[in-house]
């Protein structure tokens, strides 16, 4: 008779990293759907073509590093797709191009892979985009030329520019249903609420970073509020406008680089929180969400030291050694 | 906490069948050599010194000396036919030196191979577990269904012997309402959710260690509690063992004499093709590569798996999602440890706590990479012996 050996456990539950990245996908679809109404083929165009060169330079970079390609897993298509919701639908082809290449590249394969990364890999090749070509990302710009039925200016670009005041022409619900300008699908702030929530409920992602990534936008933009509201905008508003959403629930719990113990986690999302608003009401950026999160990854190994340690067991002799 | 699967070790009612005696049985000694026959409760001799504990199960002949494997230890083991009507040890020499009071439960126990010399004298609490350790496993809720009605007089006697107050009892939730009486007879009974890893004793032990405030306590299975008991009264060791026997059918519980191979319990349920043969649960039992290894005291059950149910080893990055912390009941950071052992930097998992592992295998359960998790562990483990057997 034939048997075959192994280490224990003899069991597995079954679960992959292919299905985590397709939830995460599933995760993402409300707001692909929502961008794909509202901008139609330019969003098809900037979607296929950022999953189109994930793949592909992943499969390059592994040749050329020489690293194992393994079994399919999705992380590319993931990778794709997320990096594609932050850019506005007019982008050109060569910026796409360069930025995935680069969030592939420079955030992932350089450090030998997935799970390696010390930063979230889109948000490597966001900042390299953002801070060297603005203009081709300037949301204002980029929905001029389309008939979307809303006031076309950005919410974050009135407050930078006209004050909190000005604000208050914003309704928070037409904010949260995604009436507003920005990236192709980070901004459609209910769709990613509810594919968040899908991820919950799958506990593809624990609920402390997206639960303290907020409490710390709201109460620093509400501490800020507090000393003067004319200056200020208030908590909700920066809650509901820019990149905090697709940072709540996809960017920031991006799994190398952000913490795995669980008080870490909520230092994280609460850092991540704070900084957002900091970068949106001192720097001269008007969403400071990436900045934010790549400085918080920064930390993350310091705060991994903060889980308290194994349950010590106590001594005790047990029956089996009885003889 | 992030549980995916609950285990669930809710069992119901299998009878504990006998099956037909095997051709031959193995029982484990530790280096003696000789032949001869043998009278069941004979003490194995080595030479002129009586090996502890190591008493046949049956009379029979001694036909071979051999080596097998019990859970990845070579074992020395003979090799014994039975004979019907060999008799037994009790009806000669050996009844002359039994002090015929009842009270001389010390020397019973002792000829019946229990030494429990350091329980009678320290103020240990006991504690009696009617928890299966593992998924896949009803023995010891099957044994509490079956001797609900005696428990009470075997705790009674079980103070007697060893002269304690009270006794601490854990029993599995959803059978909690056949013994709750004991509780008023000096039987401290707790109720345990009946869920992996509950029922493994370090974790048992220390789950209630705060609220029973326990001193060193002792864990017993009930299969060994009743067994002592059994032997303290009639003054003969147990030479048999209940296991539970799965495969794809289900589960039946079955009493087997100790020393039975594997090979005969195979044939009797009528398990034919096989992929896996694992004694003591599906996550963290023992892949057997021999079928001749014999049933012991440590084996609780078998669970044959066939070939498409199989988990296939794979080595794929750690991806950093941190399920195995999440899941691990003594809180280590697993993926730090394991990766760690993986580029052999084995102080550094020492460092974290690696000593606590108790290998109850649901990192490896859990993990979507798929990354023998357990046996990185075991890698560090046994390097760091080494290197401390180097320093020493």
């Amino acid at each position: 008779m034939k048997l075959i050996v192994s280490s224990p456990p003899h069991w597995h539950s079954g679960s992959s990293e292919k299905k985590i990245n397709l939830d995460f996908i599933i995760g993402l679809m409300p707001a692909l759907i929502h961008s794909l109404y509202f901008f139609g083929m330019h969003a098809a165009r900037v979607i296929a073509l950022c999953v189109a060169i994930a793949i592909l330079s992943e499969v390059i970079l592994k040749k050329i590093f020489k690293n194992n390609i393994g079994p399919f897993n999705g992380s590319a298509v993931y990778l794709g797709i997320l990096f594609s919701m932050l850019l506005p639908p007019t982008s050109p082809y060569w910026l796409v191009i360069f930025g995935i290449f680069l969030s592939v590249f420079i955030g992932r394969e350089i450090f030998g892979g997935i799970g390696s990364n010390p930063f979230s890999p889109v948000l490597v090749g966001m900042a390299i985009l953002e801070l060297s070509w603005p203009s081709h990302l300037n949301v204002n710009l980029s929905s001029v030329n389309y008939n979307l039925g809303f006031d076309c200016h950005s919410p974050l670009t009135a407050l930078k520019s006209a004050g909190a005041d000005y604000t208050s022409k914003f309704s928070l619900f037409e904010l949260g249903i995604g009436n507003q300008v920005g990236g192709i699908g980070s901004v459609a702030i209910i769709f990613l609420i509810i594919g968040g929530i899908y991820l919950l409920i799958r506990k593809v992602i624990r609920w402390e970073i997206p639960l303290f990534f907020a409490l710390g936008v709201i109460g620093m933009a509400a501490i800020f509020r507090a000393i003067d509201p004319h200056s200020f905008a208030c908590p909700w508003f920066h809650l509901l406008t820019g990149n905090v959403m697709i940072g709540m629930f996809f960017l920031s719990t991006d799994y190398a680089s952000s913490p795995f113990s669980n008080p870490g986690k909520m230092i994280f999302g609460l850092g991540c929180g704070i900084l957002t608003v900091l970068f949106r009401i001192l720097s001269v950026h008007e969403d400071g969400v990436i900045y934010a999160i790549l400085i918080m990854n920064l930390f993350t190994p310091m705060l991994d030291k903060l889980v308290g340690g194994p349950k010590m067991l106590k001594t005790a002799y047990f029956g089996r050694g009885i003889k | 906490m992030m549980k995916e699967t609950k285990f669930r070790q809710e069992y119901k009612d299998l009878k504990i069948a006998e099956i037909p005696m095997p051709e031959h049985i193995f029982l484990p000694i530790n280096g003696i050599s000789g032949g001869g026959s043998l009278k069941v409760g004979k003490q194995i001799d080595k030479f002129d010194e009586v090996v502890p504990g190591v008493i046949s199960p049956i009379s029979g002949e001694i036909k071979e000396f051999l080596k097998v494997y019990v859970d990845g230890i070579e074992t020395d083991v003979i090799k014994i036919l039975p004979v019907e009507n060999g008799g037994s040890e009790d009806d000669n020499d050996r009844k002359d030196d039994i002090d015929e009071s009842e009270e001389d439960f010390h020397l019973k126990l002792k000829r019946s191979g229990y030494f429990l010399e350091g329980v009678f004298d320290s103020d240990c609490d006991i504690v009696v577990s009617a928890v299966d350790t593992d998924p896949l496993c009803s023995v010891s809720q099957q044994l509490l269904r079956e001797n609900r009605k005696d428990l009470k007089d075997n705790f009674d006697l079980f103070k007697e012997i060893f002269n304690r107050e009270k006794i601490h009892f854990a029993v599995p939730e959803h059978l909690f309402d056949m013994v709750w009486k004991l509780q008023s007879q000096g039987v401290n009974v707790w109720k345990v959710v009946p869920e992996y890893p509950n029922g493994i004793p370090e974790i048992l032990i220390n789950s209630a260690f705060e609220k029973h405030a326990l001193k060193s306590p002792l864990y017993l299975k009930l299969e060994e509690f009743l067994n002592i008991c059994d032997a303290a009264v009639t003054g003969r060791p147990n030479f048999e063992k209940v296991i539970s026997v799965t495969d794809i059918n289900g589960m039946r519980n079955i009493k087997v004499v100790k020393g039975t191979p594997l090979n005969h319990i195979l044939k009797d349920s009528d398990i034919r093709s096989v992929g896996k043969v694992i004694t003591g649960g599906p996550l963290r039992g023992y892949s057997n590569f021999d079928l001749n290894t014999p049933v012991t005291d440590k084996t609780d059950s078998v669970y044959v798996q066939y070939e498409k149910d199989i988990v296939r080893a794979v080595n794929n990055q750690c991806i950093n999602c941190g399920r195995c912390n999440d899941n691990c009941p003594v809180s280590l950071s697993v993926n730090l440890i394991t990766r760690y052992s993986e580029f052999s930097q084995f102080e550094k998992s020492m460092e974290l706590g690696i000593e606590n592992c108790i290998e109850c295998g649901l990192c490896a359960f859990y993990c979507p990479a798929g990354r023998s998790l357990v046996q990185l562990i075991r890698l560090a483990k046994s390097e760091i012996k080494n290197l401390e057997g180097e320093i020493e």
